[in-house]
């Protein structure tokens, strides 16, 4: 335990643990749980399918627990203990994280306590996995190698998230914004027992770590008790890729896929040439805002609601990437009208001719949306991980005075970066 | 006077929560939670009015037979304004708002973190104050007409909405929220007005509050804005419902629609017409820790069908009841759904004989406690539960008291009168 410092409105306070290794702990005493988010990260690459596999096997068995009934058994009674694990990128990294909420001690029935208890066993789910000749079981890594293998088959099943992951392969065929977290079905061909066991211990000794504890923290000796989740991790963190330059827009380049269904999905790719750091990355947030993003953004107002040409409609910003995207659930046979109808929204916007309203709007709503991430543990810890990673200002404080300075004539300037790439269409075969 | 009745008050000390509820002289339920600390703050404004409801006579006159997904179109045509959309003023405001349909209501909603009073005059007055035009409502079904769409992709929605119209001969809950593209078709704003002031009068509707916010100063705007509009005596509704036969009308719906994965849900259905209140919250409550006994990751089959790759940790379990019937649906995703069914149908079979062991349904009371202690945390869960169950009669907070009274017999004789194969269908949706 070193150096601890204090963020301000995030409100964690953070003790780096070992190199690599942190320890993020925020009081909470309005709520009626605990929450600990335990993360590890990697770059994004071929690797990340494999890394997929290690939390869906570690939530397999432990040693005392050496089945998913009895991990199952044992949540349930650390009072309906919630454990899961889950996969999300940030930027050009990938985050494997195992999640848990468990009710605070003063919430539960006489002198009933969960806390010491609900970290040990996450802590055996996570470093003491059952184990089978000092292996992962071979039908565990089989099953969950299939389960992964249909979990990335699967993403076909959400068109707009679909359409909008194939805009961004596309745009971005030899940058690493291009992956998935998911990962690849081509890279679990070679997983064994071995090698997932491999990767566990990697990645519990040298993946950057980060462990984040929200609660009421009411004992003295609270970081002494989370400490243990840190017992495998070694003296040497893995070091991570440096960061991908962000490119401009080439020729802009068109791509028509098409799938069964009834609804086509419009996406839009633009460079914007803006990330997190430049002085118009909050300019190009509330760019994007005025677009599209809320019920009074302009793709809402005009391209929905004058035009009646789809019910969904959005544009959204990635400060790591630099891409915007916008989407659209619409008639195929309207593809052509939304497209220069999405288009003459943003020179709208480049020409400045939005009202002192519609800007001011979008000024609040960001401020509000930041402002209500305050009451959300979970998204309190994202962000603050998030921010470490890409390269933000950890405090939510920090990012709303930044999004306050914003003028007009600064959202035109980021505006007149926007540019488009690709115009990619997900449409019914019928519409062919 | 603006306050009719006595006030009530629902509380729960082991969730910490307490809602205080008066009558409007309007006759509309106004009811606030206080959430002490939280920054955002959460108000909705919900009329029983939703897709179940296809029929209605007033005063005892002739029956009113609606379109299909009029209280959707409804939802959607209520932010039109004469100047602007409402949603436009609650983003002057700094709000978030929305809308939502559901089987049994419509809800709307906003949350903020500052100028929670101007969002809330302006939640009440929008909802009370419709503005339907030719060119309005016709502009709308090509909007609607792309939510049906984008729902009719998703095969999530597609394998539930089957599943429906596989377990219900006549009722209306089996039909989609939102209808379809010939349903809608011909809503006019005649019709929208009827059933606007047919069942959005304050009689028929719930303002609630979930906010860090003076309760008096809430119930004393809420009094005032309600009091605003004179909208006359509530009108004498009587809702006309469908009367479903025992069985389900088939005991397989199969789609084809192009999937990354199968999808499959199996489904019982109760019938229990005239129950209401507390039985209807015991009934749910016994069945679903009855489903978890059975289904959930702690019981014995789960892991036999995920070790078996039938399933994976998409596979889960639940009940929805209304006031005269009600269903269970088992599922998710599986690598081949026939095997699935003829699996679960066997194993049930079995666990039907050998019953449930008590310790299950002890360690499903600890971990029900620990559920709700983090459901309750969401202003958007309290709001939910106080609106969901209020529209039943029942009380929120009664579940956790529900809770250590149901008996091991209890969920035994729900598990031998729910589970059984004449009530099943099963709905798949492959590739």
């Amino acid at each position: 335990m070193t150096r601890a410092n204090s963020s301000q409105w995030s409100g964690f306070e953070t003790s780096e643990i070992a190199p690599g290794a942190s320890l993020h702990i925020r009081k909470e005493a309005r709520r009626k749980t605990s929450r600990l988010r335990i993360s590890w990260v990697h770059d994004m690459g071929p690797q990340a399918a494999r890394n997929c596999l290690v939390p869906a096997c570690l939530l397999r068995g432990s040693r005392s627990f050496p089945s998913l009934r009895e991990i199952s058994r044992r949540s349930e009674e650390l009072w309906g203990l919630g454990i899961g694990g889950s996969v999300d990128r940030a930027g050009q990294r990938q985050i494997v994280t195992i999640n848990a909420e468990f009710p605070e001690d003063s919430r539960l029935p006489g002198t009933e306590q969960v806390l010491a208890e609900a970290v040990e066993f996450i802590c055996e789910v996570i470093l003491q996995p059952h184990l089978v000749d000092g292996q992962f079981a071979e039908e565990t890594v089989s099953s969950e190698m299939s389960q992964h293998r249909r979990s990335i088959e699967g993403r076909f099943d959400d068109k707009r998230s679909w359409a909008m992951q194939r805009c961004i392969e596309e745009t971005c065929q030899n940058e690493p914004w291009r992956f998935h977290e998911y990962g690849s079905i081509e890279s679990l061909e070679h997983v064994t027992p071995e090698s997932v066991t491999a990767d566990w211990q990697q990645t519990i000794e040298s993946a950057p770590m980060y462990v984040h504890f929200s609660g009421e923290a009411r004992s003295d000796s609270l970081a002494e008790v989370l400490l243990p989740l840190f017992g495998g991790h070694g003296q040497e963190a893995a070091t991570l890729a440096d960061r991908y330059p962000r490119k401009g827009a080439g020729e802009v380049r068109k791509l028509e896929e098409h799938f069964q269904g009834q609804q086509a999905n419009l996406v839009i790719s633009f460079r914007t040439s803006t990330g997190h750091g430049d002085p118009l990355h909050e300019s190009m947030m509330i760019a994007s805002g005025v677009i599209g993003g809320f019920p009074h953004s302009r793709l809402f107002t005009q391209v929905r609601e004058k035009q009646s040409l789809c019910y969904s409609v959005n544009s959204l910003f990635d400060g790591s990437s630099g891409l915007m995207l916008v989407n659209a659930g619409i008639d195929g046979d309207t593809a052509i009208q939304t497209q220069e109808s999405i288009l003459e929204q943003i020179d709208v916007v480049k020409r400045g001719e939005f009202s002192d309203d519609e800007f001011q709007m979008t000024l609040d709503a960001w401020d509000s949306r930041l402002s209500m991430t305050q009451d959300s543990p979970s998204s309190l810890a994202e962000f603050d991980l998030v921010s470490r990673l890409v390269g933000r200002d950890p405090t939510i404080e920090g990012l709303r005075e930044r999004v306050a300075r914003v003028t007009r004539e600064s959202v035109i300037e980021a505006a007149k970066r926007i540019d488009t790439d690709l115009i990619y269409l997900l449409s019914p075969e019928e519409a062919q | 006077m603006t306050w009719i009745g006595e006030e009530v008050i629902l509380e729960n000390a082991t969730l910490g929560e307490r809602v205080v509820e008066r009558t409007h002289i309007s006759g509309a339920t106004v009811a606030f939670c206080r959430k002490p600390g939280y920054l955002r703050r959460y108000a909705c404004f919900s009329t029983r009015f939703g897709s179940v409801d296809d029929r209605f006579r007033i005063d005892g006159g002739s029956e009113e037979r609606l379109p299909d997904g009029i209280a959707h179109f409804l939802e959607h045509k209520m932010f039109e304004g004469p100047k602007e959309d409402a949603f436009v003023q609650f983003s002057r405001l700094g709000a978030s708002a929305n809308a939502f349909t559901s089987f049994v209501g419509t809800t709307y909603l906003f949350s903020c973190v500052d100028g929670f009073f101007p969002c809330l005059d302006h939640l009440v007055r929008f909802v009370q104050q419709p503005h339907f035009t030719a060119e309005n409502v016709e502009k709308e079904k090509g909007i609607i007409g792309q939510e049906i769409r984008m729902y009719a992709d998703n095969p999530g929605w597609r394998v539930y909405f089957n599943l429906l119209a596989g377990l219900y001969k006549n009722h209306p809950v089996a039909k989609d929220i939102a209808g379809t593209e010939q349903t809608i078709a011909g809503i006019t704003p005649q019709l929208l007005d009827r059933c606007w002031s047919t069942f959005y009068h304050p009689s028929n509707m719930i303002l609630l509050a979930v906010a860090d916010e003076d309760q008096e100063t809430f119930f004393e705007a809420a009094g005032r804005l309600l009091s605003e509009q004179d909208l006359g005596p509530a009108p004498a509704v009587e809702k006309i419902l469908t009367e479903e036969p025992e069985g389900p009308a088939k005991e397989l719906v199969h789609q084809q629609m192009q999937v990354g994965r199968s999808k499959v849900l199996l489904g019982w259905k109760d019938i229990h017409p005239g129950i209401q209140g507390r039985e209807l919250m015991r009934k749910e409550l016994v069945t679903e820790v009855m489903l978890e006994c059975v289904f959930g990751q702690s019981g014995p089959l789960f892991e036999m069908l995920y070790r078996q790759d039938l399933i994976d940790d998409s596979f889960s379990t639940s009940y929805q009841i209304h006031s005269d019937v009600g269903h269970s649906a088992t599922g998710g995703d599986s690598s081949d759904p026939d095997r699935l069914i003829e699996v679960i149908r066997e194993e049930v079979g079995q666990i039907r004989k050998v019953g449930i062991d008590p310790t299950d349904i002890e360690r499903q009371r600890r971990s029900a406690i620990g559920y709700l202690l983090r459901a309750f945390n969401s202003l958007e869960h309290i709001a939910g539960s106080y609106c969901g169950t209020r529209f039943l009669d029942g009380d929120p907070f009664e579940v956790v008291d529900l809770l250590a009274e149901i008996s091991t017999k209890e969920v035994e004789e729900r598990l031998q009168e729910h589970l059984i194969p004449d009530q099943l269908s099963c709905s798949i949706i492959t590739s």
